[in-house]
């Protein structure tokens, strides 16, 4: 996605406030594609049954989409504490290669600083902040632009969630919210499985969660996953 | 109570997962291998909760209603060729409501 506003010419551009602002800026087309997905997830959580509080804190602790949005899945069908924890750390793995940008880009903040950073980091933010701060701008401008971008994201997205559960609360199950999870993450897999091997671990891990999911229960999940990245790992794209 | 442990643990380990980096000085040396597998963890792992969500209720098979079931699919069909994730919900949606109405549901 193209950045909307041009780069910081010199070092006297880079105040805090024309950081801030072009991260607000710069942040807009990726919190308006976080909308639909944000309302899926109020809405996912409102046809599970979550209370308000429960909901709102899901979204704050773990301030991850995709992750939330299976752990709800999973609550709602009885997944039990160990296999949804496991499965939000499969689905958040991405986030130790992110931490890596951030731990860089960063390294001068105090380690507190750092920490605090690290809370409100998701895939939009990284992605704005990796073409960014290629350019290298001062740790303030860069600390400035990546709390007004993360704030942007934020706010969007759990106020999204917040009308989408009030308003699933009250309406008809005709609607269809309840296909807002898995019509979410479909959508989500097709951007996941780009390649062969990526097809085939997807294809491996559905068939198996279903054929094995008498026997393993909700552990079916994780192995079933599991299962599906080796046989990736393996495909070697039909050659002997 | 057990919603709120969840959403709590599951936030101590994405925040550990965020912050690992930080630790390490941002230091990544990971081998072509592990970088692949971790590539192949999303597919995985959304291939399975999709079939779960539309082929299991429990841990029973059980076939999804068409009208679900044609709302996946299209909408499915219409994020990938649109390279778009929101076509899935704003197409999906629309064939669960006409798909009830022509009596699929």
């Amino acid at each position: 996605m193209a950045l909307t506003a041009r780069l910081p010419a010199t070092e006297g551009e880079r105040t805090s406030g024309d950081a801030a602002r072009h991260g607000a800026r710069d942040s807009v087309p990726f919190a308006l594609a976080l909308v639909p997905f944000a309302f899926a997830i109020g809405a996912a959580s409102a046809s599970a049954g979550l209370s308000g509080i429960e909901a709102g804190f899901g979204t704050a602790a773990l301030l991850a989409g995709a992750s939330q949005l299976a752990a709800i899945d999973l609550i709602d069908s009885g997944g039990g504490i160990a296999i949804t924890v496991v499965m939000v750390a499969l689905i958040n793995l991405r986030f130790v290669f992110y931490g890596a940008g951030l731990a860089r880009w960063f390294s001068g903040e105090p380690l507190r600083w750092r920490l605090a950073l690290a809370i409100p980091l998701v895939d939009q933010n990284f992605m704005l902040c990796q073409q960014r701060f290629a350019e290298q701008g001062s740790p303030t401008w860069r600390r400035q632009y990546y709390l007004a971008s993360s704030a942007v994201l934020v706010v969007t997205f759990i106020s999204c969630q917040v009308v989408a559960f009030r308003l699933g609360a009250s309406l008809p199950a005709a609607l269809g919210l309840h296909l807002a999870a898995p019509l979410a993450f479909v959508g989500m897999l097709t951007m996941a499985a780009k390649g062969q091997r990526e097809r085939i671990a997807g294809l491996i891990a559905g068939a198996l969660v279903v054929a094995t999911a008498g026997v393993l229960g909700a552990g079916a999940l994780p192995m079933a996953a599991m299962a599906g990245v080796g046989a990736g790992l393996r495909w070697n794209g039909g050659q002997r | 109570m057990t919603v709120l442990l969840t959403f709590a643990l599951g936030g101590l380990v994405t925040f550990g997962l965020r912050s690992t980096m930080i630790f390490c000085g941002g230091r990544l040396s990971t081998s072509q291998r592990a970088e692949l597998a971790i590539g192949l963890i999303s597919p995985a792992v959304l291939s399975a909760i999709v079939a779960s969500s539309l082929f299991l209720n429990r841990s029973d098979v059980a076939l999804p209603a068409s009208a679900d079931f044609l709302a996946v699919v299209l909408g499915g069909l219409a994020a990938h060729r649109t390279k778009n994730i929101s076509m899935a919900l704003l197409v999906g949606l629309p064939t669960y409501w006409l798909a009830c109405a022509v009596g699929l549901g």
